[in-house]
C-alpha cells in the first residue's frame, strides 16, 4: 500500500477496505491472500493473455495497412501545405512501423507461451482430461489454426497486404515526397516484409508444437463420443428398448435359399466376369452378304409392263417372260394377284378357264386369262 | 481383376463378416473397388468399402439376408459395455489405444457383470454370467469387429461401424430429449 501511495498518491488504506468488502481478498492473522475466486480469475486472465489471438494479430495486421493507405493519402493530398503533408505521411509511416514492431514482439512472446503450455499440457492429459481438451482446443482454435487463413496468398489480407507495399513503392518513387519521406517509405516496406516473414515462421512452429495436441484431442474426442454412445446402449437394454441393428447395421448372412449350391453360385461368379456387356436385341451379322445376292426380289409388274403394249393374258406373260425364267408358278401368281398400283387388272369373263403351270413346279392353276395394261395418270 | 478375387470376397463376406485394413484381402478389395462393387451390384449385392475408415462388407438388401438379429445385439452390447468398462479401469490413453485397436485386453478381465446396470442390461440378452459373456466374445469374432489372440481381445478397425451405431442411437436419445 505504501508503495502504491508513493507513486501515485491513492489512498491505500481505502481501496484495501474496499477489496476487503466486497471479498476479494481475505484478511487473517495479519496476513493478506487472495480468494480462491479471484485467484483462479487472475490465473485465467494470465494464460488468456500470454497468446495473442490470430483474430487480434490480423486485426493490427489491418491497422498496419491502413496507416499505410493514410500515409499515401496524406502525400497526395491537395488541401494541405508541404509541410503539413509530410508531417502527418510520417506520422502514420511511425504508427505502422510501431505496431509492426509490437507484432513482431507479439509473435516472439506467442511462440514462447505455445512451447510451455504444450509442455504443461502434456502432462494434464490423462490427470484432467477435460482441461487438457479445453485448453488444446482453445490455443488450437483461437489462436493458431485461423493465422493459416489470412497468411494463404489468396486471403484477403494478403492481397492488401501487396497493395500497401505499392503504396510504399509509389511513395518512395514519388516526386512529391522529400528524401526523408522515401527513405523511410523503402524502410517501411523492408520492415513490413520480414515482420510477415517472422510471423509465418513463428506461426509454423507453434503450429508444429501444437499439431500433435490437437490431433489428441480429436482421437479424445472422439472416444468420448464413443462413450456416449456406449452409454446410450446401456440405456436401450436397461428400457428394453431395440438397439435397431436390423434397420441400421443390416449385416448379411446371404444364404442359397434353395436357389444355388455353393457350388454354382461359385461358377456362375466366375463366369459373369467373363462375360461381355449386351444389349436386348442384337442382329446377328452375316459371314458374307452371297446369300442376299441368291436372294430373289418379289416379281413388279408395273415395271415388267411399263415398256410395252397392253398384255391379253397376263399370268402367261409373266410365265413366259425371259427375264423371269427362275421363278415358280407360285411367285407368278402372287405376282399377278396382288395389289399392284398402276396396273389394272382385268378377267375376261368370256374366255374359257385355262391351266396355268410351270415346268418343275408340282402345282396347277385353272383360271380365266386377265388383261392388264399399265394406267397412265394425268 | 483376378477371377478369383470375386469368389474369394463373396465366400468372405456373405456371412456377414467385415473385412478391415490389415487383413489380407483388404488391399485386393481396395484395388478392384469399382469392379467389385459393380460386379456384386449386378448380382443383387451391396458391397460397402469404406476405404477412409478402412473396412469393407455386404450390407443386406432383403430383410431374408439379415444375420440372426439375436447375435448383432449381442455382439454390439458386449462391445459397448467393454468400453464403459475399460473407461473407469484404465487411463484415457489407454482407452484410445484399445479402440485404435492398437491394445488389446485379457478375456480373463472382463468381469461385466460385476456393475450391476451392466448385469441388468446383458440379463435383457440372456447373458446370465461371465461365461456367457466370453461365449458372445468368441462367436462373434466371425463378423470381424473384433478379434481374439491368445486369449486377449483386441478391436478391428470395423468396429468403429458398431460405435458409430451406438452414436446414432445416443443422437436419437438427445433427439428425444431435445422433443420433450
Amino acid at each position: 500500500m505504501n508503495h502504491i501511495e508513493t507513486l501515485d498518491g491513492t489512498d491505500g488504506s481505502r481501496i484495501f477496505a474496499k477489496l476487503e468488502k466486497s471479498g476479494i481478498l481475505i484478511v487473517k492473522e495479519n496476513r493478506v491472500r487472495l480468494t480462491v475466486a479471484v485467484r483462479k480469475f487472475i490465473e485465467w486472465a494470465r494464460d488468456a493473455s500470454s497468446i495473442l489471438p490470430a483474430s487480434r494479430i490480423e486485426q493490427m495486421l489491418k491497422e498496419v495497412i491502413d496507416w499505410i493507405t493514410e500515409a499515401y493519402n496524406y502525400l497526395h493530398s491537395e488541401n494541405q501545405s508541404e509541410r503539413e503533408r509530410f508531417a502527418h505521411t510520417e506520422d502514420r509511416m511511425e504508427k505502422a512501423e510501431d505496431t509492426l514492431s509490437d507484432l513482431w514482439g507479439i509473435s516472439e512472446e506467442n511462440l514462447r507461451a505455445v512451447v510451455l503450455a504444450s509442455s504443461k499440457l502434456r502432462l494434464m492429459k490423462d490427470e484432467n482430461p477435460i482441461t487438457f481438451i479445453v485448453q488444446v482446443s482453445k490455443i488450437w482454435e483461437k489462436d493458431i489454426d485461423p493465422m493459416s487463413d489470412f497468411r494463404h496468398a489468396g486471403s484477403e489480407l494478403s492481397q492488401q497486404r501487396r497493395g500497401a507495399k505499392q503504396l510504399l513503392y509509389n511513395i518512395e518513387d514519388s516526386s512529391r515526397a522529400n528524401y526523408s519521406v522515401r527513405k523511410f517509405a523503402s524502410a517501411l516496406v523492408q520492415t513490413l516484409d520480414d515482420t510477415w516473414d517472422h510471423l509465418s515462421y513463428n506461426h509454423d512452429l507453434m503450429q508444429g508444437e501444437m499439431r500433435p495436441l490437437y490431433d489428441m484431442v480429436q482421437r479424445m474426442r472422439g472416444t468420448e463420443r464413443i462413450i456416449h454412445g456406449a452409454e446410450a446402449v446401456v440405456d436401450r437394454l436397461n428400457r428394453g428398448v431395440d438397439l435397431g441393428v436390423n434397420d441400421n447395421l443390416r449385416i448379411c448372412s446371404i444364404r442359397p435359399r434353395d436357389l444355388f449350391s455353393d457350388s454354382s453360385v461359385e461358377a456362375f461368379l466366375m463366369d459373369l466376369w467373363n462375360i461381355e456387356e449386351e444389349t436386348d436385341l442384337t442382329i446377328p451379322s452375316r459371314d458374307s452378304i452371297g446369300e442376299l445376292l441368291e436372294m430373289r426380289q418379289p416379281i413388279e409388274l408395273l415395271a415388267l409392263l411399263k415398256s410395252g403394249e397392253p398384255v391379253n393374258d397376263v399370268l402367261t406373260f409373266v410365265l413366259q417372260h425371259d427375264e423371269l425364267d427362275k421363278y415358280t408358278l407360285q411367285e407368278s401368281v402372287e405376282a399377278v394377284y396382288s395389289a399392284n398400283p398402276g396396273v389394272q387388272i382385268e378377267v375376261q369373263r368370256d374366255s374359257e378357264p385355262q391351266t396355268y403351270s410351270k415346268n418343275g413346279s408340282i402345282y396347277e392353276l385353272s383360271g380365266r386369262p386377265m388383261n392388264a395394261e399399265v394406267i397412265q395418270h394425268g | 481383376m483376378d477371377d478369383g478375387v470375386a469368389k474369394i470376397v463373396f465366400d468372405n463376406l456373405r456371412k456377414g463378416r467385415h473385412i478391415s485394413i490389415g487383413h489380407d484381402l483388404w488391399e485386393p478389395i481396395l484395388t478392384n473397388k469399382v469392379e467389385l462393387v459393380d460386379l456384386f451390384d449386378r448380382i443383387g449385392f451391396e458391397l460397402i468399402v469404406r476405404s477412409d475408415q478402412g473396412y469393407a462388407f455386404f450390407k443386406a438388401g432383403d430383410d431374408e439376408d439379415l444375420a440372426d438379429k439375436k447375435v448383432i445385439q449381442r455382439a454390439v452390447a458386449v462391445l459397448n459395455l467393454l468400453i464403459l468398462d475399460l473407461k473407469d479401469k484404465i487411463s484415457s490413453s489407454d482407452l484410445e489405444r484399445f479402440i485404435e485397436g492398437s491394445k488389446s485386453m485379457p478375456l480373463e478381465d472382463i468381469k461385466l457383470h460385476n456393475i450391476a446396470r451392466f448385469s441388468s442390461a446383458l440379463k435383457q440378452l440372456k447373458l446370465k454370467d461371465e461365461e456367457a459373456v466370453v461365449a458372445v466374445f468368441r462367436n462373434t469374432q466371425r463378423f470381424g469387429f473384433h478379434t481374439i489372440e491368445e486369449e486377449r481381445v483386441r478391436l478391428l478397425q470395423a468396429s468403429h461401424r458398431i460405435f458409430e451405431h451406438s452414436m446414432n442411437l445416443d443422437s436419437a436419445i438427445l433427439g428425444q430429449s431435445e422433443e420433450e
